[in-house]
């Protein structure tokens, strides 16, 4: 059991190395995009926010209970559904997952630029509201944290390989 | 005597792999808003080694309770704590602490392991009767 429960460790360790990978990549959009002004319908690029929400892990037990198939303990020693044996849950939940949000209202840099294509009757241009330093503050941020989670998943392959020393 | 002793090492090496699982798991929420952190009630595990001293009781019939002996088969698995989220702050992760916990963890692991390598060694020796 021990084993297992080392790599569920290093499971978690890897869906928050995925999510901070993943938030990066829309930082990175981000700032690609700070001089976008017409995305493919037609609007400046939207800055977009990385929301991360905690995974719960749904177990096999979960899934037997909530189907019509029920088990039927025939025997003394079959494993009881939901409260014991083998079917118990290995942890309440595990891991960390990001998603890309777009904010409703959204706001735009104004620049008077008549000469420029996708400028108003004005000649005003409408650019994304993204503020270069906070981004690349958000980024060192999550480089940060993927860090963490990278020694957190070292300290699990350590443990490993000393219960192998055993 | 001798299998108490291996399965009470066996037991906090477990607990140590779930407060291992609990500080990644911490880690991996720490810009998770409203997230609450989890962590293993090692007192817990340890009353629970200690409880498995009392008398255990047989149990002729499948409908009566178990002994406190039988908790060792349980799982153990991380708790959310009841510490509130601080002001200002999105979730209850303090990353100092959770970098701390995970040295801890790692060392206390490591020792146990080498407790239980050395009690082999021990056994070996009085089997074989040579000493290395």
């Amino acid at each position: 059991m021990g084993l297992n429960r080392i790599f569920q460790g290093i499971d978690i360790s890897a869906t928050a190395l995925k999510a901070h990978r993943k938030a990066m990549e829309i930082i990175s959009e981000n700032i690609g995009n700070v001089n976008t002004t017409r995305t493919k319908n037609g609007t400046p690029y939207q800055k977009k926010t990385p929301v991360y929400r905690e995974i719960n892990g749904k177990h096999f037990a979960d899934v037997l209970n909530n189907s019509s198939l029920k088990l039927v303990q025939s025997r003394n020693g079959n494993f009881i559904e939901g409260n014991g044996g083998l079917l118990q849950p290995v942890g309440a939940s595990s891991g960390v997952e990001v998603q890309s949000v777009t904010p409703a209202k959204q706001e735009y840099r104004l620049v008077y630029e008549p000469s420029h294509p996708d400028a108003d009757s004005n000649g005003y241009v409408r650019f994304p509201k993204i503020n270069i330093l906070e981004e690349m503050v958000e980024l060192m941020q999550v480089s940060r944290s993927f860090e963490a989670s990278v020694t957190a998943m070292q300290a699990a392959k350590g443990m490993a390989k000393k219960a192998l020393e055993i | 005597m001798e299998n108490k002793f291996i399965a009470s090492i066996q037991r906090l090496m477990d607990a140590a792999v779930a407060q291992q699982g609990a500080v990644a798991q911490n880690l991996a929420n720490q810009n998770t808003p409203g997230y609450r952190r989890v962590e293993v009630n090692f007192d817990e595990v340890l009353r629970g080694i200690t409880g498995s001293n009392k008398v255990v009781m047989e149990q002729t019939s499948q409908n009566h309770r178990s002994t406190l002996g039988s908790r060792e088969a349980t799982q153990i698995s991380p708790r959310q704590s009841s510490d509130p989220i601080p002001r200002g702050k999105i979730n209850n992760v303090d990353m100092d602490a959770e970098m701390a916990n995970l040295a801890k963890t790692q060392l206390y692991y490591d020792v146990l392991a080498k407790v239980m390598h050395q009690r082999f060694s021990h056994l070996k020796e009085s089997i074989t009767g040579k000493i290395r």
